[in-house]
């Protein structure tokens, strides 16, 4: 095997390592499966302009690694998926109980205990579906000290069949006609909020606004961006604008806008999956 | 669309038609292998209990309309909400029957604030606390609260109905946090774990009728450092007593927008809340002259 260009050579550690502490979450046989995923996202990343600079690359590939089995969980065993979220909401919306993170890992207890490491716990204890609120009282009187999220999880939940996992998508055999056209179609069709975080923040290689390659004319775009032309005139030659004048234009968060952005880009590709 | 020649100014130098699209091509690939977006759990509950803003359930919404796994998540998390929110009113029903009538009585003060048709205009009595937090914020806004595109955004110069509000605040990827929130005498009331996300509900509740002052402290890329701070102004709020609040509640589940609800926030100083009813009057054109008077003296009080 050839040794990974750097930094993803040095990626592969963390991989495996992150990989490892939420190892009774996957099947055994997928963790090759779950690696590659990973790998693939940081390749994806690291060649998207448009993304921000990593300010720590080892902590961003534990969070990817983490991100990678949460969405193998959320296919292969939904019901687990449903049933970490009431846990979770009951966690940290019920003051008899607290939700904190040390080193990446949510760990979980009473509000006395918040602060302090989980411990090792491998209670059998019957708990109630029903009753989630009550089941943690007593798994945290048994146990005496907090928890990891995932521990208490797997507490309540008994594993079941897995969703068959889904064949792989055969590589996207886009149809090359009118591919601007149905491009600019389906940016319109996104909520304005979404067009605006996504278009004045769009980019080409150099940097500079990719505005000008989506091969319609600019009163068009302003058309599509609830705004008069006048006002995109103005605020042209600064294109791309970063997320905090964006942010401040819609009255968001800075966080809102990198997240209304995501949802249109994968609202896109969804889409253009179809073609 | 037919796809139309370009005003000049568009074409980026000696860029061919061809060349565009070649672009747009290339950018559509990027986007069928872009990383998947699933909302995080924060993002989910918040609009499962309705706590969100706009902006959030939009993001949800819209993703879990294409997304069959995180709609069925927050199917169920509403679900698991209503009924938890089912069991909590079952036990102590008998002093949520005693509070509804003392709730009751003083929403009913607060609709018999607002104007009837016919009546003349009435002047609303902000609290003063609202007009000073407002006129603080405004002649403080600007000076540097931010430090490496790290500061406080919400709650901040205004009063606020919800005892646990969500503490958002600008950051920067791969940024970690911890808010600390303390009372006027500068004793630390809550503080939040270490988080990565930039907006955080305290668990338990924050006494009513008080002032807050808060703050974040950030650790990006190895340093350390605390927003705001001094000679930056303070980030300060205020949690509307609690029985004001209930009566605004009471009110709430009623037919909105309202005139009497829009005056009940005014009056609590939750001037935000005030604007926006005050607005949507004005949108269904509903009382609407009434509506844009008071939204006329909310807006002048307003940050």
């Amino acid at each position: 095997m050839h040794a990974l260009p750097d930094p993803l050579g040095e990626a592969d550690e963390v991989i495996r390592r992150s990989l490892m502490k939420r190892r009774g979450m996957f099947e055994p046989d997928d963790f090759d499966d779950l690696r590659s995923e990973v790998m693939l996202r940081l390749v994806r990343r690291l060649e998207d302009r448009e993304a921000e600079p990593i300010a720590s690359f080892p902590d961003y590939v534990a969070i990817v690694a983490f991100h990678v089995v949460d969405d193998y969980v959320r296919k292969r065993y939904p019901d687990r998926a449903r049933l970490a979220n009431r846990i979770r909401f009951t966690l940290t919306r019920d003051d008899r109980f607290a939700l904190w993170e040390i080193g990446r890992e949510l760990v979980a207890g009473l509000p006395a205990w918040e602060g302090r490491r989980a411990i090792p716990f491998s209670g059998g204890m019957a708990v109630d579906h029903t009753d989630i609120p009550g089941s943690l009282l007593g798994i945290f009187r048994e146990s005496g000290g907090p928890l990891g999220l995932h521990a208490i999880v797997s507490l309540f939940w008994k594993p079941g069949r897995p969703v068959a996992a889904p064949a792989p998508a055969p590589a996207p055999q886009m149809d090359r006609t009118n591919v601007g056209e149905k491009l600019w179609k389906e940016i319109r069709d996104l909520p304005l909020r979404q067009r605006i975080a996504l278009l004045l923040h769009l980019r080409d290689d150099s940097g500079e606004s990719a505005l000008v390659h989506l091969g319609v004319g600019r009163d068009e775009i302003a058309a599509t961006l609830g705004m008069p032309d006048a006002e995109l005139a103005a605020i042209w030659e600064a294109l791309p604008l970063d997320d905090n004048r964006i942010a401040a234009r819609l009255e968001a968060t800075r966080q809102q806008v990198i997240n209304l952005r995501k949802c249109a880009r994968e609202r896109l590709a969804r889409r253009i999956a179809r073609w | 669309m037919v796809i139309r020649r370009l005003p000049a100014r568009l074409h980026p130098a000696g860029m061919s038609r061809v060349e565009h699209l070649s672009k747009a091509e290339h950018w559509l690939r990027e986007l069928a292998t872009a990383e998947p977006f699933h909302p995080e759990f924060e993002l989910l509950a918040r609009v499962a209990e309705k706590s969100a803003d706009a902006v959030d359930r939009e993001i949800v919404e819209t993703h879990a309309a294409d997304c069959a796994n995180c709609r069925a998540e927050l199917q169920d998390l509403r679900a698991y909400v209503r009924s938890s929110q089912g069991a909590r009113q079952v036990w102590p029903r008998l002093l949520a029957w005693a509070a509804g009538a003392m709730i009751a009585i003083a929403a009913l003060w607060f609709v018999d604030r607002a104007d009837r048709p016919g009546d003349s205009l009435k002047a609303l009595q902000i609290p003063k606390l609202a007009m000073s937090l407002a006129a603080n914020e405004r002649q403080l806004r600007g000076g540097e609260r931010t430090l490496r595109d790290v500061g406080p955004l919400s709650p901040v110069g205004a009063m606020v109905l919800d005892d646990r509000p969500v503490f958002q605040w600008s950051g920067v990827r791969n940024g970690k946090y911890r808010v600390e929130i303390f009372d006027e005498a500068f004793h630390p009331v809550a503080a939040s774990p270490e988080l990565l996300t930039t907006s955080w509900t305290p668990p338990h509740a924050l006494p009513g009728g008080r002032t807050y002052l808060w703050q974040i402290t950030a650790v990006i890329a190895g340093e350390t450092f605390t927003v705001p701070q001094p000679p930056a102004p303070e980030a300060r709020f205020h949690v509307i007593d609690r029985r004001q609040a209930l009566a605004i509640d009471a009110l709430e589940r009623n037919e909105r927008p309202s005139l009497g609800l829009g005056v009940a926030y005014a009056e609590a100083g939750a001037l935000a809340e005030a604007q926006r009813e005050f607005s949507a009057l004005v949108a269904a054109n509903r009382e609407a002259e009434r509506a844009r008077t008071y939204l006329a003296t909310v807006q002048a009080h307003a940050p």
